[in-house]
């Protein structure tokens, strides 16, 4: 038998004490702790992270964050029918058009083309439709009281600018790709 | 017979040491992860819940997401249907902050199913939980299975188990469908030193990106499995 340990702490939230409500994610509440760095919160003058703190120095109270004693109470609804994920190819403003490739995230389907009218763009997404843009088009069911529904979504990729870790790499592989490269042939 | 959840979601939680309040709807606005509306909702200007972002304590939602940071943990989750936006929202995030010391991440999922009957629903119960010893000890009383984990690991028992990569499958009954099952789905990592160059987040950050549509795959197959041997459907 194995015994549950810290690493539960990356499950679906680690605070609660009831199981049901730790996993599926109800009764939510935060209560305000406050703990004494001598038990609770050990305070070890050798780290680096506080400046004013000496190994003489009396340790002060602390008051730790609000403890979540269930997760964030989160609606869950909803079960992805089909997912694309598509690529805009090309954009007619005038038409109000965007011409996609999609290709389906569940099930063997092949890669398709299709129009998808700029409508169905949520505003906050329109900056971003251009060639090469990616986005996700969901086709789901949502369970409610009144009965279960179709619906669809549409939202379109938001990734930061490369990282310095990314643009390394990139360096690297193309220096290890120049490498390899023959010199060209002289002319004579 | 292949069971599909009636409710699906996923939910991608790191421990480490984080400073909950780089984490407002407005980074994420400034740095291009969510759009204007998203980030009013956040904002609590729509219909989100009021956020809150502290030095201690940050927690904000829109209307596909949950988001809350607490100094030793970052909990991102799914709200309304899944899709990989959810991904790409979180490997960013651990891109924007490569510094932060992490020391495990979980990718989470989590279905309610709908069971045919309640006396299979039993079933799946007494399968998984036999109540023989119970029964033996309360003879008078009815016992029930409440939730059941299950550790996966690596290798083999008393001789030499994989400890950095632990998959932890739960059941529970549903508390939101009637003769439903719940499961949940947990592939923890731990996290080690620096590697290849990248610093702890960023590995996270590529280790999201590689593996969590490889664990909902995966999440699916082992629900659908559990559910389907527990009732005699497969051999």
């Amino acid at each position: 038998m194995h015994a549950r340990n810290d690493v539960l702490k990356t499950s679906y939230s680690s605070y609660s004490n009831n199981p049901t409500a730790r996993r599926q994610g109800d009764a939510s509440e935060y209560r305000p702790v406050e703990k004494v760095p001598e038990t609770t919160f050990p305070i070890d003058p050798d780290l680096p992270c506080d400046s004013s703190i000496t190994r003489g120095a009396e340790a002060r109270k602390r008051y730790e964050p609000p403890v979540a004693m269930g997760f964030l109470r989160v609606s869950m609804d909803s079960i992805p029918l089909q997912i694309w994920e598509g690529t805009v190819v090309d954009v007619d403003h005038a038409a109000r058009m965007m011409r996609v490739l999609l290709e389906a995230k569940i099930g063997e389907k092949s890669q398709h083309t299709g129009e998808i009218d700029l409508q169905w763009v949520s505003e906050q997404d329109q900056d971003l439709v251009c060639p090469g843009a990616v986005f996700y088009l969901t086709l789901f069911k949502r369970t409610k009281r009144s009965g279960i529904e179709n619906a669809q979504e549409l939202r379109f990729r938001r990734r930061p600018s490369w990282s310095s870790a990314q643009l390394r790499q990139i360096n690297e592989d193309a220096e290890t790709l120049l490498a390899k490269m023959a010199a060209l042939p002289m002319s004579e | 017979m292949t069971y599909t959840a009636e409710i699906f979601s996923s939910s991608i939680i790191a421990v480490g040491d984080f400073n909950p309040a780089i984490f407002s709807p407005d980074w994420l606005e400034i740095n291009n992860l969510v759009g204007k509306d998203d980030a009013d909702i956040a904002r609590g200007e729509g219909i989100g819940r009021p956020m809150l972002v502290s030095h201690q304590v940050s927690t904000f939602e829109t209307e596909w997401f949950a988001l809350q940071v607490l100094e030793n943990q970052f909990s991102l989750s799914s709200k309304g249907v899944l899709s990989p936006a959810l991904q790409d929202l979180a490997v960013s995030i651990f891109q924007l902050v490569p510094h932060t010391p992490i020391t495990s991440v979980g990718l989470n999922f989590m279905g309610h199913f709908k069971i045919a009957s309640e006396s299979e629903y039993h079933r799946i119960g007494d399968i998984l939980a036999p109540k023989k010893i119970w029964d033996t000890l309360y003879q008078d009383s009815s016992t029930g299975l409440a939730d059941l984990t299950i550790r996966i690991q690596q290798g083999r028992r008393g001789v030499s188990l994989e400890e950095k990569t632990v998959k932890n499958i739960s059941l529970q009954p549903s508390k939101k469908i009637k003769c439903g099952v719940f499961m949940s789905y947990n592939d923890h990592h731990e996290m080690s030193a620096a590697e290849n160059g990248l610093r702890l987040a960023e590995q996270v950050s590529n280790l999201v990106e590689n593996r969590w549509q490889l664990s909902w795959r995966d999440a699916e197959r082992v629900f659908n499995s559990v559910l389907s041997l527990a009732l005699g459907e497969l051999e």
